[in-house]
């Protein structure tokens, strides 16, 4: 049965027609932005997973904390999920990291130094994405006694989110209509071969052919389609990518299940376009 | 054994055929006699589950047609080889690929689709043409590779459509031998035909059909 598919599948792709080039240049399509999706939701994990590996939350302790009371909240915190490490910040140093930073001329002003000390909280890098919820994280800290008050760059992850949502979503409009649009034509196209081929059904049915057999050249012309745009979406989006990262000195490899996921996707497609073209249009078996 | 009581079956309304009966044992010739539009096609339509009769009952050795369902249908057409008057070859494959195709509609055979046909090629005397086109052959020898691909899966019965009026009268005594033959050899034959005369030579029981009612057997 599958050397019967395989051959007569192949009798059919040799046959490619002008539906059947548009049909491989919609699948193409549909791959490479696929692909493009894949390599670009990758990229920008690595580039936010990159800046956020520098975000921190700051937690200012009471004015009266000194080292000891410091240490012991800093272990209360590490009890926290997601949490990779924590540092004591006295009074004094951080009048220091002040000083150097703004000059002395405030601290001249006041007679004692108003600053807390406080704990300098950063996240695992597993979870240190834009999509970590910093700020139950930052409220779990809040809660803990001797606690203050806690800062973290809110506004700017925020800003970080609403992006990635945006690009997202952009991607799978896109995605989707592609996909519609490629679902669409290789069922045009594989009903036109269905059209063409229909003594050859007429054939299997009076010799006893089942009804899978009749189907069979017609998924393996879909998954023919699939293979083949898979092909060239792999090798396109793989230059594309290697121009862009050369171009912008990027270093993010595609992971090993990238080529191979996108061939069986393209696969996965072409045979179910054309499994739904064969349910509704093979009536001679 | 290949068995029919009572079938009915109405074209639009108009009767096809109407409450025919008769049995075709195994190793019979049987030759469907009647005009253009007595039926004859149409009983081999049904016998070939292309048609479901309206009323009656067909048996197939140990199937019963109303019985099947429509997964059943291929199991019932292996047991029957269907040669047609206008042969039905496919144009863009070649004599052996056209019987092939049809070999390997029946996987449960021991020997391989390919051998099988070539086997079958070289009984009806086509082993020469195995790589020729349809178009390249002549009517008898298209006929030949109708009857070979008929004959491809060892079916119980051939049912054959006016299997010699497109020839000429030597080619068509070629494959009235033909049949004559393979029937020799234990295949039922049903030959649906207007010129009986020329199948005297298998000594053929005759159905003659009117109208799409059978009025002698």
């Amino acid at each position: 049965m599958i050397r019967f598919a395989v051959s007569e599948g192949w009798r059919a792709f040799r046959n490619l027609g002008v539906m059947g080039l548009l049909t491989l240049a919609a699948l193409t399509t549909t791959l490479s932005l696929l692909g493009l999706s894949l390599r670009a939701y990758m990229l920008m994990g690595d580039w936010s997973r990159g800046l956020l590996g520098r975000f921190e939350i700051e937690a200012f302790l009471q004015p009266d904390a000194d080292s000891l009371r410091g240490a012991q909240i800093a272990a209360q915190v590490r009890l926290i999920p997601n949490i990779a490490a924590v540092r004591f910040i006295s009074k004094g140093e951080a009048a220091r990291r002040f000083n150097d930073q703004f000059g002395s001329e405030l601290f001249d002003l006041v007679e004692h130094n108003p600053l807390p000390s406080s704990l300098i909280i950063t996240l695992s890098r597993r979870a240190n994405s834009a999509t970590t919820d910093w700020e139950a994280v930052a409220a779990s800290v809040r809660r803990i006694s001797g606690v203050e008050d806690v800062a973290y760059q809110g506004s700017l992850l925020a800003q970080m989110r609403a992006f990635l949502r945006r690009m997202g979503e952009l991607l799978v409009g896109m995605l989707i209509v592609a996909l519609a649009l490629s679902l669409g034509l290789t069922v045009i196209t594989t009903v036109s071969a269905i059209r063409s081929r229909d003594e050859f059904l007429r054939v299997i049915a009076f010799a006893g052919g089942t009804r899978g057999m009749a189907w069979s050249p017609f998924l393996a012309l879909g998954a023919y389609y699939g293979l083949c745009a898979g092909v060239f979406a792999v090798l396109g989006v793989e230059t594309l990518a290697r121009l862009v990262y050369w171009g912008w000195s990027l270093k993010a490899p595609a992971p090993w299940w990238w080529a191979p996921g996108i061939l069986s996707a393209g696969i996965l497609l072409g045979v179910t376009g054309a499994g739904w073209a064969a349910a509704r249009r093979i009536t001679q078996v | 054994m290949i068995k029919l009581l009572n079938v009915t079956y109405h074209y639009n309304g108009s009767a096809g055929v109407e409450g025919i009966s008769f049995e075709i044992q195994p190793g019979e010739f049987v030759l469907l006699v009647g005009r253009t539009g007595a039926g004859k096609s149409t009983v081999i339509k049904l016998i070939s589950l292309e048609l479901l009769p309206a009323s009656g009952d067909i048996f197939l050795e140990r199937y019963h047609a109303r019985d099947l369902k429509r997964r059943d249908y291929p199991a019932w057409r292996r047991r029957i080889g269907v040669v047609f008057q206008d042969f039905r070859l496919l144009s863009d494959r070649t004599v052996h690929q056209n019987v092939k195709l049809a070999a390997c509609c029946e996987p449960s055979l021991r020997v391989s689709p390919k051998t099988r046909a070539l086997k079958a090629l070289s009984s009806v005397g086509l082993t020469p043409k195995l790589h020729s086109l349809p178009g390249e052959l002549s009517m008898g020898e298209r006929q030949r590779a109708s009857i070979a691909r008929a004959l491809v899966n060892e079916p119980f019965v051939l049912l054959a459509d006016e299997p010699v009026s497109n020839l000429d009268s030597e080619t068509a005594g070629e494959v009235v031998a033909l049949l004559q033959k393979f029937n020799k050899a234990g295949t039922a034959m049903l030959v649906a035909t207007h010129q009986p005369e020329r199948f005297a030579v298998c000594n053929p029981r005759i159905m003659r059909l009117e109208r799409g009612r059978m009025v002698a057997s």
